[in-house]
């Protein structure tokens, strides 16, 4: 059980952020290839993530309250960017009921 | 909890000595292999400047013994004290001004997998192999010659002193032995300067963050300013802005190595970057200035 959690911990802090950022910024910036594409990712992912977890857990004055957003943050984002993609299919949905 | 930061011998600084000789001859005993030959570069690079033992913490380079004490105690001080808002640890009561994000996010990977070392060395070794990508893809962008980009790396890497030779030299004939050793800064083979990761990678651990935060900025720039894009330069005027966050002088090296790319590359876009990334810096000046 211990290195399930060792294990999903480090896919939240390492490999979540690269996703998460390579969905946000893959359509807006210009890359020479996938070797670029994933260094980027990895870099501005996990600097992004790493600022605000440091700054939610400087709210709060915790360092537990900004390990929470580790594995939580990225998929809110994939999942608010996914709402964004088809949004006006939702709101159709929504207007229809 | 870290009894020591050992200090071997002052221009070979081997680890392996205090270690155990057993250890030593076992590694030079080793066969060299092709996947043993990667993973030394990888460890040498990242993880070989550092190691957990019983006795203690050890590290091999002179100008890590100040560095890595302060950085663990930063880490520690976040993982055990909860130290929000951060104090500076050798001045008590007076905020930390230091930029710390490469320390917090270590806190942040140890709190949450539990190991130092990883916590140490993984984001370590994701950033560095990002910073070899990264500026190959801009020596590419702004020379447009795969010869050249390839160079920029080594260059970059092993500038300082030949004893990279050496180092080589070692690896064939120990193995992931040789990782343990220091290869810079050796006086009685003339070897006065330090390797640039010696010197600088590997002590000032911001810098692993900020070398490819930076390249990245730089070579977006370039694409932006080659297709107008000023989207794009908002986009980074806002990856821009934890720069003060992650290490000072690289924000000022931007504004500084922005100048002579606007001129190579002209748009002026540019200087949107320049204001944007300070307006959303801004909170971090601040608190300098306090």
């Amino acid at each position: 059980m211990t290195h399930l959690v060792h294990f999903l911990s480090f896919i939240a802090v390492l490999i979540l952020p690269m996703v998460c950022a390579a969905a946000v910024l893959l359509p807006h910036l210009r890359f020479r290839g996938v070797c670029e594409w994933l260094a980027t990712s990895a870099v501005v992912g996990i600097t992004l993530e790493g600022s605000l977890a440091y700054l939610i857990s400087l709210a709060f004055k915790r360092l537990f309250w900004g390990s929470l957003i580790l594995p939580f943050l990225p998929m809110v984002v994939l999942a608010g960017l996914n709402v964004w993609k088809y949004r006006k299919d939702i709101g159709e949905f929504l207007q229809s009921r | 909890m870290f009894g020591s930061i050992a200090r071997t011998s002052a221009n070979f600084c081997n680890p392996v000595e205090l270690g155990g000789m057993a250890r030593q001859k076992k590694a030079k005993a080793r066969r060299s292999r092709p996947s043993e030959f990667a993973g030394s570069i990888n460890i040498c690079l990242y993880g070989g400047r550092f190691f957990i033992r019983d006795d203690g913490i050890h590290t091999t380079f002179r100008n890590n013994f100040g560095d890595l004490a302060f950085h663990l105690h930063l880490i520690t001080s976040w993982v055990y004290a909860d130290n929000f808002p951060p104090q500076a640890p050798f001045f008590s009561g007076i905020p930390l001004r230091y930029p710390y994000l490469a320390d917090a996010y270590s806190a942040l990977y140890w709190f949450a997998t539990g190991g130092l070392k990883g916590a140490m060395v993984i984001p370590s070794m994701v950033m560095g192999w990002a910073f070899i990508l990264l500026l190959y893809e801009f020596g590419r962008r702004l020379t447009l010659s795969r010869v050249a980009a390839s160079l920029l790396p080594l260059i970059f890497l092993l500038g300082g002193s030949m004893g990279w030779c050496l180092w080589f030299k070692d690896l064939f004939s120990e193995g992931p032995g040789a990782t343990e050793k220091l290869y810079s800064m050796i006086g009685i083979r003339g070897f006065q300067w330090p390797n640039m990761v010696d010197a600088l990678w590997v002590p000032q651990r911001g810098l692993q963050w900020a070398f490819p935060l930076f390249l990245v900025l730089l070579s977006q720039g370039i694409a932006a300013a080659q297709t107008k894009d000023r989207k794009l330069f908002f986009l980074l005027s806002l990856i821009a802005a934890p720069l003060p966050f992650v290490h000072g002088h690289t924000l000022i090296a931007l504004f500084m190595f922005a100048l002579p790319l606007g001129v190579l590359f002209p748009s002026s876009a540019w200087i949107y970057l320049w204001y944007r990334s300070r307006f959303f810096g801004c909170p971090r000046f601040y608190f300098w200035g306090m």
